[in-house]
């Protein structure tokens, strides 16, 4: 099997760099199957629901799914070099650094659907579509979009944007500035920011928590009977867009903030900490809860294509 | 309540661990469920402990989404150092030794947070359930309600319900006595720790990444500013303490990340 890789590796490395010019930056280290490249584009097997790992310093990775059992890398290093590595059932795609210097790293990837992804970056841009399988990205600066994954889902970045959509399975994810978007998703969900929005449209969870510091929260999407959902900012708002049949008991919590709410608020009586009320809708089978420290809470009946 | 001359119930109690492990002799073992059989308390205690074995048994087997240490290994560990390029070497070394401290220091700040977010709640006092009030409906008008103060909006909203809460609690005002001084310092010494880690490593972080971290910091710091003050102002809420405790906890996970970040290129 390791014969094929090196067979396959080495005819299409030799093709990618048969333009003379890049074939310096071409090495092979010992008796290692890995080759070093400044630019690859090469394709090797990958069985089933196989494990593919990308780590760049900075740059973009695009990664898509599809039919074939087989992964096929393209791509260029500016100053560093590409260095692709693998078994049947695991690759790795690596930037390494060229007489201590790497700069940006561009590099396109298409694996089978089911595959198991992990991307890490320093400064890189992802985009992952159609993988259908488990995916788990991590950039410090740089925007994420994760579209048809499976299974689970995770995410952390520092600062950049992320979009997250039609994930069936458990989504998890943090970031510190910029905002965090999903949509369509099946699964649980745990999401928090610090300085960035958060919007959940169209999930369907027993489990949903959103949390963010200054950002706002905006929900949409159906509660399960006995499902837990979770809003909190500190200075933002929350605003939840709730099915017209909804069956849940809602607290909603702001010390100064204002609340507004479609469905009738029973009050209890006897609180004096800031506004704090619970109340019950329908059969108050779901628990949600919405909290903002100076933020105001907003619930309304809704209206889309999210409603039971 | 005993069923067996021998065996009493806190006797069980005491050898079920060994006993659902089979670690006792067979007479133990034979006396132990005599026991059970004839006691209705330690039988339902080990048919409830049997059918978590069986229901723990048939979950799935839990697989990590990655590595951990894979990635920790490769933060931490100290690099080839090439005779040649001595300040390189040097600087290299330091941001190694950099990220044990770091590493460290994440221990022990995990810690103290748990430490002070556990003794905050077990801390103060006991609850005490909110007083009952009977259930006041008048005719209601409108569906929409804008609420504004909650005192006002009972005294000026005659259609809305007012029910008894039952489930709520409220908890006597506890000003500093839910704090313990000692967990609380060392947070704050924690906290220092994991900042001047940050400050060290400032030369190795790329500008977009300093700028990032400071603004979402500052943040933090003036949501823990507005949430101590308030809660000065009203300690029994349990509602600012989470506030509280919340954006603690966030400003340690930011500064564990900012002390893990790799360097720039």
């Amino acid at each position: 099997m390791i014969a094929r890789y090196i067979l396959a590796g080495s005819l299409t490395t030799a093709m990618a760099l048969s333009a003379g010019a890049q074939a310096r930056d071409r090495e092979r280290e010992g008796d290692r199957n890995t080759y070093l490249t400044s630019t690859v584009d090469t394709v090797l097997p990958l069985a089933k629901n196989g494990g593919v790992e990308i780590r760049l310093h900075s740059g973009e990775v695009i990664v898509t799914g599809w039919a074939r059992s087989e992964v096929r890398v393209r791509g260029t290093s500016e100053r560093g070099r590409l260095s692709v590595e693998g078994s049947s059932s695991h690759i790795e795609i690596d930037a390494q650094r060229t007489r201590g210097r790497l700069g940006d790293t561009r590099v396109e990837v298409s694996v089978p659907e089911g595959t198991r992804l992990t991307v890490s970056g320093n400064s890189t841009d992802v985009t992952v579509r159609g993988v259908k399988g488990e995916v788990d990205v991590e950039t410090a600066n740089g925007d994420v979009v994760i579209d048809n994954a499976a299974s689970r889902v995770s995410f952390e970045v520092m600062s950049g944007d992320v979009q997250i959509s039609r994930v069936q399975g458990n989504l998890r994810g943090e970031a510190m500035s910029g905002e965090i978007d999903v949509t369509d998703v099946t699964g649980e969900v745990e999401v928090e920011t610090v300085s960035g929005d958060l919007t959940l449209r169209n999930v369907r969870s027993r489990y949903v928590r959103a949390e963010t510091v200054s950002g706002s929260v905006e929900f949409d999407g159906r509660t399960e009977s006995g499902g837990r959902y979770d809003f909190a900012s500190h200075s933002g708002d929350v605003h939840l867009l709730l099915p017209a049949t909804l069956g849940a008991t809602i607290s909603v919590e702001t010390f100064s903030g204002t609340i507004d709410s479609d469905f009738p608020i029973e009050l209890v009586p006897g609180q004096r900490h800031g506004k704090e009320y619970e109340f019950k809708v329908g059969d108050g089978g779901a628990r949600i809860a919405a909290s903002s420290f100076s933020g105001g809470i907003y619930i309304q009946r809704g209206t889309g294509r999210t409603q039971e | 309540m005993t069923g067996h001359p021998m065996i009493t119930c806190e006797l069980l109690e005491e050898r079920l661990a060994d006993w659902l492990e089979h670690d006792l002799d067979a007479a133990t073992q034979a006396a132990l469920e005599r026991h059970a059989a004839g006691c209705a308390r330690c039988g339902r205690l080990v048919a409830d402990l049997a059918a978590i074995r069986r229901q723990a048994a048939a979950l799935p087997e839990l697989v990590p989404s990655r590595d951990l240490w894979a990635g920790i290994e490769a933060r931490i560990q100290a690099p080839v150092i090439s005779l040649e390029q001595p300040q390189v070497a040097r600087r290299r070394i330091r941001s190694a030794w950099w990220m044990g401290v770091a590493a460290a220091g994440l221990v022990a700040v995990t810690a103290s947070v748990t430490y002070y977010l556990t003794n905050r709640t077990s801390g103060s006092s006991p609850s005490v359930a909110a007083v009952d009030s009977p259930a006041v409906r008048a005719p209601d008008t409108s569906n929409r309600e804008t609420v504004g103060d909650p005192a006002a909006s009972l005294a000026t909203n005659p259609g809305q319900s007012v029910v008894p809460n039952t489930t709520r609690q409220q908890r006597p005002s506890s000003p500093s006595s839910s704090r313990p001084a000692g967990a609380a310092s060392e947070y704050d010494r924690d906290v220092a720790q994991l900042r001047a880690i940050l400050a060290e490593r400032r030369a190795e972080l790329d500008s977009t990444t300093i700028a990032t971290l400071e603004k979402n910091l500052d943040l933090i710091d003036r949501a823990i500013a507005e949430s101590r003050a308030a809660l000065q102002r009203d300690p029994a809420s349990e509602f600012l303490a989470d506030q509280l405790a919340r954006a603690m906890t966030k400003k340690v996970a930011i500064l564990r990340t900012a002390a893990m970040l790799p360097v720039r290129s």
